[in-house]
């Protein structure tokens, strides 16, 4: 039996608001693959009927997995080609197969993008105000997140119903990748003053000279270095404040 | 003492620890949000804020890929956080130090997080085998149902880590709070100063930049710079 009515708007949002549940039943066998028949579930209800929703339901429930941000592009374009399916329509490339070749390089965009420098960027930026003792930090941290990654969803959604295959060529054009890497720098400038800062502040209360502040360049970069060669960030945590308290006691500032 | 503050906590370590996975993902799992809303919620706010930028810091190039599980930050942020506001023992111990030593006390326990929340993922792992059979059988509204029991499976995770976290943690702020409160006075000067640069250290060491040795020494000098001019 052949649908051939296109997705209504209501649908469409329903559809891109399950999408939020996305990993709510991740698991190491299929990871996401119930997460994304629930969230195109509508979708499918209006499109196939009978034996053929259960054909494509089973098909399905195999493997997906990528990032919760740039899967909705995926589910997008899914949708718009079993549309066209099940109108007949010839496809360039199966449902499947375009499923499998956008979840591996969506995850790892997506992944380093959002995961390894939007979200170490904003929180480095609220941490620097929360240390300062700025409530909005948090506020701040939560809008730096989430405009873009929010914006992305749903932009991404809609823009992969629209397009179906041509959804990478837009992919590509937001150069998610060169972002990273221009982000990454203002991290580690954020990094840098946010060290400066402390320093300044906290040498004032050790009450010791702020030429001290120069020392603590190398040595932040030799902690960096150990836990880059393996070094437990915990133990590195724990060492050091268990070398400090020692430290302080054998100089009798602290006492016995 | 009354249980009602650890209710309220473990009302924030499960809206926080559904966040982290299972729903919505919009960061109010990040220790520098889940520890000052805790924070807030115990009528604490600077405490959870501390102790939420200190572990932000330490945790934060830890990222969650495939089927990798890092500690769970966010029951650690929670626990740590409920710890220092409830166990506060008065003024004559600092606030900063206290804190410190009660992120101190949980962070080992956050390991434990990744136990729980692999037995999610497992237990997770027979509802699609069971949406199969739904699907056999044609009942599609079962699929809804069966996808929500992964929502009651990472929650019970969550409650389970905070759990474990708070205990794990009050016992050894028993054993180590009596022997330490008379130094903490004089060292919490200290540890506000070492702390966060051990996270910026840390996070450091994940950033994958090519430059970032001469970029962030470069930034230092320049902010260094400045505040000692202006400061």
């Amino acid at each position: 039996m052949k649908g051939s009515q296109n997705l209504s708007k209501k649908i469409l949002w329903c559809i891109a608001l399950r999408a939020l549940l996305l990993q709510a039943s991740w698991n190491f066998g299929r990871m996401q693959n119930l997460g994304f028949l629930f969230t195109v579930m509508p979708g499918f209800r209006r499109i196939y009927k009978g034996r053929q929703l259960q054909r494509e339901c089973r098909r399905h429930l195999s493997y997906f997995n990528s990032n919760p941000v740039l899967a909705l592009p995926i589910i997008g374009a899914s949708l718009r080609l079993e549309e066209q399916k099940s109108r007949g329509e010839d496809l360039i490339m199966g449902v499947d197969d375009f499923k499998s070749a956008m979840a591996g390089p969506c995850a790892a965009m997506g992944d380093s993008f959002f995961w390894g420098t939007l979200r170490p960027l904003a929180a480095s930026v609220a941490v620097w105000l929360a240390l300062a003792g700025n409530a909005w930090s948090v506020v701040l941290f939560l809008l730096l997140y989430n405009v873009p990654a929010i914006g992305l969803r749903f932009c991404g959604f809609w823009q992969g119903y629209r397009r179906d295959y041509k959804i990478v060529d837009k992919l590509q054009s937001w150069r998610l990748s060169d972002l990273a890497y221009r982000l990454r720098f203002l991290l580690v400038v954020v990094l840098g003053g946010i060290s400066a800062w402390v320093a300044f502040d906290g040498l004032g209360h050790v009450q010791l000279s702020v030429v001290w502040g120069w020392s603590i360049v190398p040595v932040v970069l030799l902690i960096g270095w150990l836990v880059r060669r393996g070094v437990s960030s915990l133990a590195m945590l724990i060492g050091l404040v268990s070398l400090l308290w020692i430290g302080l006691h054998l100089c009798n500032i602290v006492r016995l | 003492m009354s249980g009602f503050p650890y209710f309220i906590a473990a009302f924030a370590s499960l809206v926080a620890g559904l966040d982290r996975t299972a729903f919505l993902q919009i960061m109010v799992s990040r220790p520098i949000v889940a520890a000052p809303l805790t924070g807030w919620l115990l009528d604490d706010m600077q405490t959870g804020l501390y102790i939420g930028a200190f572990l932000e810091l330490l945790w934060l190039g830890r990222i969650p890929v495939g089927a990798s599980i890092p500690p769970d930050d966010t029951q650690v942020a929670v626990g740590s956080t409920c710890l220092a506001v409830t166990q506060y023992p008065g003024s004559s111990v600092p606030v900063v130090a206290f804190s410190i030593l009660c992120l101190l006390v949980t962070l080992p326990f956050g390991w434990i997080g990744g136990f729980f929340d692999r037995l999610a993922r497992h237990a997770n792992g027979t509802l699609w085998v069971r949406a199969e059979r739904a699907v056999e059988e044609e009942r599609y509204d079962r699929l809804t149902w069966l996808h929500l029991q992964g929502v009651l499976h990472f929650g019970f995770a969550s409650l389970m880590t905070f759990g474990v976290i708070l205990l794990g943690g009050l016992l050894c702020l028993q054993i180590l709070l009596p022997v330490l409160s008379g130094d903490l006075l004089l060292v919490q000067p200290w540890l506000r100063l070492a702390v966060p640069l051990a996270g910026v250290a840390a996070c450091l060491s994940t950033v994958n930049f090519r430059h970032a040795v001469w970029v962030y020494s470069g930034a230092f000098l320049i902010v260094y710079c400045l505040l000692l001019l202006f400061g």
